[in-house]
């Protein structure tokens, strides 16, 4: 024990015997500190779910031409009609999620550098993959809605409503 | 030098090495200051997490708490505890404040201290309006308007005080962006000037007031054992915020609509005996004068008011008239605010 | 005193038992009371902002076709607070108290151009109309009785339950304003003040009776929330206590308004100016068993079969319950229908109208009947002041048939034109039919 003036009270006991709390006392502690501590990350980690976000409707699909690319760039897609059915580019760059352009036929990233064909397909730069793909139907007038948090292959198509010979019912691809 | 092992840690080294044991009682000081130190470091921790929801702009204020309190994890328990800390920090200053008056704790050279502290709860009293007023629901609407009115009030600087907390000609919008600056920032730096200064001086005027010792040899307590105490109180007034928290949240209505405020307009409890002096008479006299006056007569306390020496004890025979001053005042003071509470 | 490891464990032991229960509030939140285990967003295409009302009011009834949750949501109508959990702090700003139909706040809640206070032309002003109406305003009885006892001359209302003005009057009989009448004003003969301190229970702002059979809810819910003998709620949401009386029978609004919801208001029993009190009718059991022919009139009533097989609102249509827009002073200057409307007379055959417009009233409310099949270019009766009686039609030169809003029974309607009619043909009013038509009540 250090040496400390006779009249100066001290009641830590000696270090053989840590008598600051026992066994019980620190483990609560602990438990309260843990519990805090996960509140705490909880209260800072929330985040809004509801609210108008996964899909979105777009324009009637007569109004997209055959054989073409449409850029939607509110929505950050392209559309492409083809032969076999409808489908959608995401213009987010998949390296670090910028906004690709177009440039010469087809799309170019400014942040780094990536390039990517008409179709989407990586070409050049850091981007790890080609544009990403996402899900597309119909709604009951006939509009293209958006799945913003799909993720479909390069080789899905939407089927245009005149190749389906079920009813007019079935053309509708919302929850696939 | 201590060995290693035994060196003190930061927390005890903000304490002295050793204070006398008869002033750390509990009896003594109650144990309020150190009490309100705790409370206005919760109320500033749980505060800086709720900025992280908090929108102070008219259209989503309201809202934002509503998010808070409902929805995010969690988020009612920090706004609980913000909410009982600054009530709890505004009741343990202001006990602070009648117990030093009534020990004397002002005298022997702490009359700048006193001076210092009363700003200090002065700035508090402010926060928690600013707070309060944050909430921007149809409960504060009359507060606001009449303390803000109140503000133009003051001779001389009115009209300044009025702009300075309102942001334009009248209420609106702009106003809520303003007690914003002034709760997060504006007030909360003197406060903490303040606060370090008030701590600062007690230190400098040689720690809690107490009679100066026959001997030496008086019983002292070492820092490790005062951060223990220290550690102690914090537990229980921690374990007590959050009770408070959980089974007693704080109110809220929906968004303020200017056009039409609340049929029960009453001021926040910390005002209501303002509220109480308003309907006796003229509003410069009552609500500006009257306060103005009594601050005057706090603050002279120890410059005029009081001739006494004793220290150290509660109600020393040399300070009768502080004494029954402060207590009539504080009697005065509570039954204006029961009035006001049971209106 | 901090060397004791008991003060220690005590302190740590507090602050534990805080901290459980702050963690049981956390998992037991104010809405688990109803069974929802997570909040329950709605997020209405008008607004576009989330509510969480169906956390607590789960399974309640879609208030209409025409009013579609994913569309209205909730606080569009109602008011409140969208993102709160508790009750209190949810309904606080709610618009009438649970029905904002009520006169007080119906602008705010249904309300607007393109909702209920739309262009007169096209029958699109309901606030305006209903506001004015004689149920609302209860003019007529307030200046009869005035009249009885000296109070006015003449038989023209001033008066009305609020003050109301209408600055476009389009009929002739339509009055400008009509001040708030109050029992307690000043010169009004004692009977009067007797008049408004018990008689003043019947009508769209007057808080009904509290007892089984009268129970409707004020404003236009008053007709289109269709309730109970008990006025209790009989739907699913767990929030509205099943006992309580004040409630329609479900939340839902309807233009089906069954007879019994009329006889909420109407058919009780008559008011006598000797006394000045309501002699309710004792004919009928207490609990609401009666059937259709007994409960429908008062036993001094005289009417016809189709008068009691067909509901109130099959003759007097939305025009005649709700009112032309204009303030008036007696019922017979906004009820036109008669029976000659739909039978016509020994010389003429029911006026009619061609709906050749497709913002045509009628067809609009046509479509909100599940009865109904009028199209573009049908041809229906007409009241004598021009409303469409869009429930009976025209399908030949001399058949007209009835379609029964509430039952959907169809009907041919026999004309008195070629008939063994021997009335009168100058002398065509109802109380002319009823001498040989009136059906006995046994």
């Amino acid at each position: 024990m250090p040496a400390m003036p006779s009249n100066t009270i001290d009641p830590r006991p000696s270090l053989a015997r840590r008598g600051f709390l026992d066994l019980a006392g620190r483990g609560l502690l602990w438990l309260i500190g843990g519990a805090a501590l996960s509140a705490l990350t909880r209260y800072l980690t929330y985040q809004e779910t509801a609210g108008p976000g996964r899909w979105l409707t777009l324009d009637h699909f007569e109004d997209y031409p055959h054989g073409g690319m449409t850029l939607a760039s509110e929505a950050g897609v392209a559309i492409y009609r083809q032969a076999d059915g409808f489908f959608a580019r995401s213009l987010t760059c998949r390296h670090l999620g910028c906004h690709v352009q177009q440039a010469d036929g087809g799309f170019a990233c400014p942040c780094h550098g990536s390039r990517f064909d008409g179709l989407g397909r990586r070409l050049a730069g850091p981007a790890p993959s080609d544009l990403d793909g996402l899900r597309l139907g119909y709604d009951d007038d006939g509009r293209l809605v958006l799945d913003r948090l799909s993720s479909v292959d390069a080789g899905w198509r939407l089927p245009l409503p005149a190749n389906l010979a079920a009813e007019p019912g079935a053309a509708r691809d919302r929850e696939g | 030098m201590n060995p290693p092992r035994n060196r003190p840690n930061f927390f005890e080294h903000l304490h002295p090495p050793s204070i006398p044991a008869e002033q750390a009682r509990f009896r003594y000081t109650l144990g309020l200051g150190g009490l309100s130190v705790f409370f206005f470091l919760v109320s500033a921790v749980s505060g800086a997490l709720l900025l992280f929801y908090y929108s102070p702009d008219a259209a989503n204020a309201n809202a934002s708490i509503q998010l808070i309190q409902y929805h995010v994890p969690f988020g009612w328990l920090v706004r609980g505890l913000h909410y009982w800390s600054s009530q709890a920090l505004v009741v343990a200053a202001g006990l602070h404040l009648l117990r030093v008056a009534l020990t004397g704790g002002f005298r022997a050279g702490r009359g700048f201290n006193w001076l210092l502290g009363l700003g200090l709860f002065l700035v508090l009293l402010a926060a928690n309006f600013t707070g309060y007023g944050l909430r921007w629901d149809r409960a504060i609407g009359p507060a606001l308007l009449v303390g803000t009115n109140l503000l133009r009030l003051v001779p001389l600087l009115g009209d300044s005080l009025y702009a300075a907390a309102v942001g334009g000609a009248q209420l609106g919008e702009a106003s809520l962006l303003r007690l914003y600056g002034w709760h997060v920032f504006g007030l909360m730096l003197p406060a903490a000037i303040l606060v370090v200064w008030h701590l600062f001086r007690l230190r400098r005027d040689g720690g809690i007031a107490h009679s100066p010792s026959a001997g030496q040899q008086t019983a002292r307590i070492a820092r490790r054992e005062l951060v223990r105490r220290e550690l102690l109180a914090m537990l229980w007034a921690g374990a007590g915020l959050v009770v408070a928290a959980s089974l007693a949240p704080p109110a809220l209505q929906g968004p303020l609509d200017p056009v039409q405020l609340s049929a029960d307009a009453s001021a926040p409890w910390f005002f209501l005996w303002v509220q109480e002096l308003l309907r006796l008479g003229d509003p410069t006299l009552m609500g500006i004068g009257l306060p103005l006056a009594v601050l005057l007569l706090f603050a002279l306390i120890p410059y005029g008011l009081d001739r006494g020496l004793q220290l150290g004890r509660w109600l020393p025979a040399d300070g009768r008239l502080v004494q029954s001053l402060v207590i009539a005042l504080s009697i005065a003071w509570l039954s204006l605010t029961l009035m006001g509470a049971l209106r | 005193m901090t060397g004791h490891r008991w003060t220690w464990l005590l302190a740590v032991g507090l602050l534990a038992a805080a901290a459980a229960v702050a963690g049981l509030r956390h998992s037991l939140p104010a809405y688990a009371e109803y069974g929802a285990e997570a909040p329950v967003p709605l997020v209405p295409s008008m607004t576009g902002q989330a509510e969480y009302c169906l956390t607590c009011h789960q399974g309640i009834e879609a208030i209409s076709a025409s009013h579609p949750t994913e569309a209205f949501g909730c606080v569009r109508c109602h008011g409140g607070q969208p993102l709160a959990l508790e009750k209190e702090a949810a309904h606080s700003g709610l618009l009438g108290g649970g029905n904002p139909s009520d006169f007080t706040v119906v602008e705010a809640a249904c309300g607007g151009a393109e909702c209920h206070s739309g262009p007169a032309d096209l029958n699109r002003d309901h606030i305006q109309r209903s506001t004015t109406s004689l149920q609302a305003t209860y003019a007529s009885a307030i200046a009869a009785v005035r009249r009885a006892f000296g109070a006015q001359t003449k038989p023209e209302a001033h008066l009305g339950i609020s003050a109301v003005t209408d600055p476009h009057i389009t009929s002739s009989t339509g009055l400008a304003d009509l001040t708030a009448f109050s029992a307690l004003a000043a010169g009004e003969p004692a009977p009067v003040q007797l008049f408004g301190e018990r008689c003043l229970s019947c009508h769209l702002q007057a808080e009904p009776l509290q007892q089984p059979g009268y129970q409707w809810l004020t404003g236009c819910a008053a007709c289109h929330a269709v309730t109970n003998w008990q006025g209790t709620y009989t739907g699913e949401d767990p929030t509205i206590d099943r006992t309580e009386a004040g409630h329609a029978a479900f939340h839902q609004l309807t233009t089906v308004i069954p007879y019994a919801q009329c006889d909420t208001c109407h058919n009780r029993g008559n008011y006598s100016l000797v006394d000045m009190t309501f002699h309710a009718r004792t004919d009928l059991p207490q609990d609401g068993s009666a059937g259709r022919e007994d409960a429908y009139y008062q036993p001094i009533a005289q009417y016809t079969a189709c008068e009691v097989k067909l509901d109130c609102i099959d003759c007097h249509p939305a025009a005649e319950a709700m009112g032309d827009g204009d303030l008036h002073s007696q019922m017979d200057q906004v009820q036109t229908v008669e029976c000659r409307t739909c039978h016509g007379t020994p010389s003429q055959l029911p006026l009619t109208r061609r709906l050749s417009a497709d913002t045509d009233p009628a067809l609009r409310q046509a479509s909100l009947n599940s009865h109904a099949n009028l199209a573009l270019g049908d041809t229906v009766v007409v009241s004598p002041a021009g409303d469409a009686l869009w429930n009976v039609q025209q399908t030949g030169p001399t058949v007209f048939a009835l379609t029964a809003k509430v039952s959907g029974q169809n009907y041919i309607v026999p004309l008195v034109a070629g008939s063994g009619c021997e009335q009168d043909p100058q002398e065509q009013s109802s109380s002319a039919c009823h001498a040989c038509h009136a059906v006995e009540h046994d």
